[in-house]
């Protein structure tokens, strides 16, 4: 599956510029379709977990999107934040080989054994897309399959990629969710429930790294602290380093230790979360921390008791 | 903190009201008082009914039950024609403006059209109340010309509002104006309604994000399956919660490690 072959699908389904599963994780919609077919049907070994992105640059008609973007995905989850507009999503289009058309992409992933694989041989990015890097979508609900139940959705995958140790119903009690749902269409399924649905397919293509983007935007508080607490607990669990995109500093800080944090397309700071919120170079960082901190006048109304 | 739930002036009053959609009554018992210069927030989880309370409150639920009264009138029962007062006092802001908003308008027109749909008279992309109202939700009078693409997300959510103002109204519901926003920018929607409040409008603020409230509204009422678990003022409700749903949303908010 090249770039070109990939672009052509997201048209086709009218993806508009945010990604679905399909396409990050060779899923479902297409596989009807003569892509997928052309897969290799082994299944190759995550270059040994950790990813790190060297001189990631985005041109499109001589304007540079993104530029210089240098970071490690390693073995602590990383946050990706940024205000609307950085480039967050970009970025992770850039990495996973699906930038949008007429785009330059510049730079490469360095994998920890070594493996080095150009940001602009969009095949070779085909090839690791859905097995070594897999994307948790924003909008989940939209990028299931509306036609066919959650275990043929599920059942699809393991057997793509070759995974013989989970089936469908243990992928869903993993994130949480009842096995009787596996015989649900997407429609009957809560906007809580298809994210983690969304989240149980991308486990089961057995990735190294997993691309959050903003994967609890559209749930409410409580679904969304569920979602966090099991997207912590079942990366740890399986090894898979976790890249969290949010624009929630506060959220971040309870997933991720580490945060890299994007504005207008550059890289403006990096570090350890905790030391980002207690001394902010940046004023993007700024404004991120400030805007977390006006939340602290919750926690200082009365002195209710914390629920454990 | 006074109660904000009883005495005189209420401009819009619920009363035992129920919501039915599809035959199931989906919220029931609704007791809500709302006044010009006070702000009320219906916080609740997805699902619980929030945003059935708002269309029901404008008219677009026609399947009421108990009483709903606008300026001593009652509602419930009363033909299309009752609500008419009751439509241009009262604006709703989507939650999201974004698709709210017609591609095709400008922002000048889209708030013209307000004016039009309410019989009011009309404004020119020149006129000095347009350039008011773009002010008052902080948005450049030069973005008049602007099409709802050519704005951010931000921008699209003021004028969601800005178009709710054009009416003139005395109250404001708004359903989750924040929710598709970025932190910062959040805020600085907050801020602007505590202008508004400031300024005399009554505001209905529906949100599950409790970490907003603070200082930006009197009252607070949490929903759940469709009923009010708990009730009061906003630091009563925020800072001894005693329902476990209250809790849980409060417990569930992001927290910066101290």
């Amino acid at each position: 599956m090249d770039g070109r072959v990939c672009r052509a699908m997201a048209r086709m389904f009218q993806l508009g510029d945010k990604l679905s599963t399909d396409l990050a994780t060779f899923g479902t919609r297409a596989g009807h379709g003569s892509v997928t077919g052309r897969l290799p049907r082994t299944v190759e070994v995550p270059y040994d977990r950790g990813v790190r992105v060297e001189k990631l640059g985005c041109e499109l008609d001589g304007r540079q999107l993104l530029a210089d973007l240098d970071f490690d995905v390693g073995d602590d989850a990383l946050a990706l934040l940024g205000p609307s507009g950085a480039g967050k999503s970009l970025m992770l289009r850039c990495i996973l080989g699906l930038a949008p058309a007429r785009t330059i992409v510049r730079g490469a992933l360095i994998f920890a054994d070594g493996r080095r694989v150009g940001l602009d041989d969009v095949t070779a990015l085909a090839r690791l897309r859905g097995r070594v890097l897999t994307l948790l979508p924003q909008a989940a609900a939209a990028s299931l399959d509306p036609m066919r139940r959650v275990e043929a959705q599920l059942r699809e995958l393991l057997r793509m990629h070759g995974n013989d140790g989970d089936s469908p119903t243990s992928l869903l009690r993993l994130v949480g969710l009842d096995a009787e749902l596996a015989l649900r269409h997407p429609h009957a399924l809560s906007g809580g429930q298809a994210q983690r649905v969304a989240l149980a397919l991308a486990l089961a293509c057995r990735p190294a790294v997993l691309l959050a983007d903003e994967p609890t935007a559209s749930l409410d508080n409580l679904a969304q602290a569920q979602l966090l607490d099991t997207l912590r607990v079942t990366c740890t669990a399986r090894a898979i380093r976790l890249v969290l995109v949010t624009h929630d500093l506060a959220l971040a800080a309870g997933v991720c230790r580490r945060a890299i944090i994007l504005d207008a397309g550059r890289l403006v700071e990096a570090g350890e979360i905790g030391e980002l919120v207690d001394a902010p170079r940046h004023p993007v960082t700024r404004a991120l921390v400030a805007a977390a901190r006006r939340a602290d006048a919750l926690w200082s109304l009365g002195v209710a008791k914390e629920l454990a | 903190m006074k109660d904000m739930s009883e005495g005189p002036g209420a401009l819009l009053r619920a009363r035992g009201l129920g919501i039915s959609l599809g035959g199931h009554e989906v919220v029931t018992g609704l007791d809500l008082d709302l006044r010009p210069g006070a702000a009320v927030a219906l916080v609740g989880p997805s699902g619980a009914g929030k945003s059935a309370v708002l269309r029901a409150l404008v008219g677009l639920e026609p399947a009421l039950r108990g009483s709903l009264q606008f300026a001593g009138a009652e509602l419930v029962g009363a033909p299309a024609r009752g609500w008419q007062p009751l439509r241009r006092s009262v604006q709703l802001c989507w939650q999201d403006a974004g698709a709210a908003l017609d591609p095709h308008l400008t922002v000048a027109e889209a708030l013209d059209e307000a004016r039009v749909l309410l019989g009011l008279p009309r404004w020119r992309a020149d006129s000095a109340e347009l350039g008011e109202v773009l002010r008052r939700v902080a948005l450049d009078p030069a973005l008049a010309t602007r099409l709802p693409g050519a704005l951010s997300g931000g921008q699209r959510q003021r004028v969601g509002i800005a178009r709710a103002l054009a009416a003139g109204p005395a109250l404001l519901l708004a359903d989750e104006p924040t929710s598709a926003l970025d932190r910062p920018v959040a805020w600085a929607l907050v801020d602007l309604l505590r202008q508004l409040r400031a300024s005399g409008l009554g505001i209905l603020w529906v949100t599950h994000d409790l970490s907003l409230l603070p200082g930006t509204v009197d009252e607070v009422l949490v929903l759940a399956d469709g009923e009010v678990v708990e009730r009061g003022a906003t630091e009563q409700v925020l800072g001894a919660p005693q329902h476990p749903i209250t809790r849980a949303l409060r417990a569930a908010v992001p927290r910066l490690p101290a």
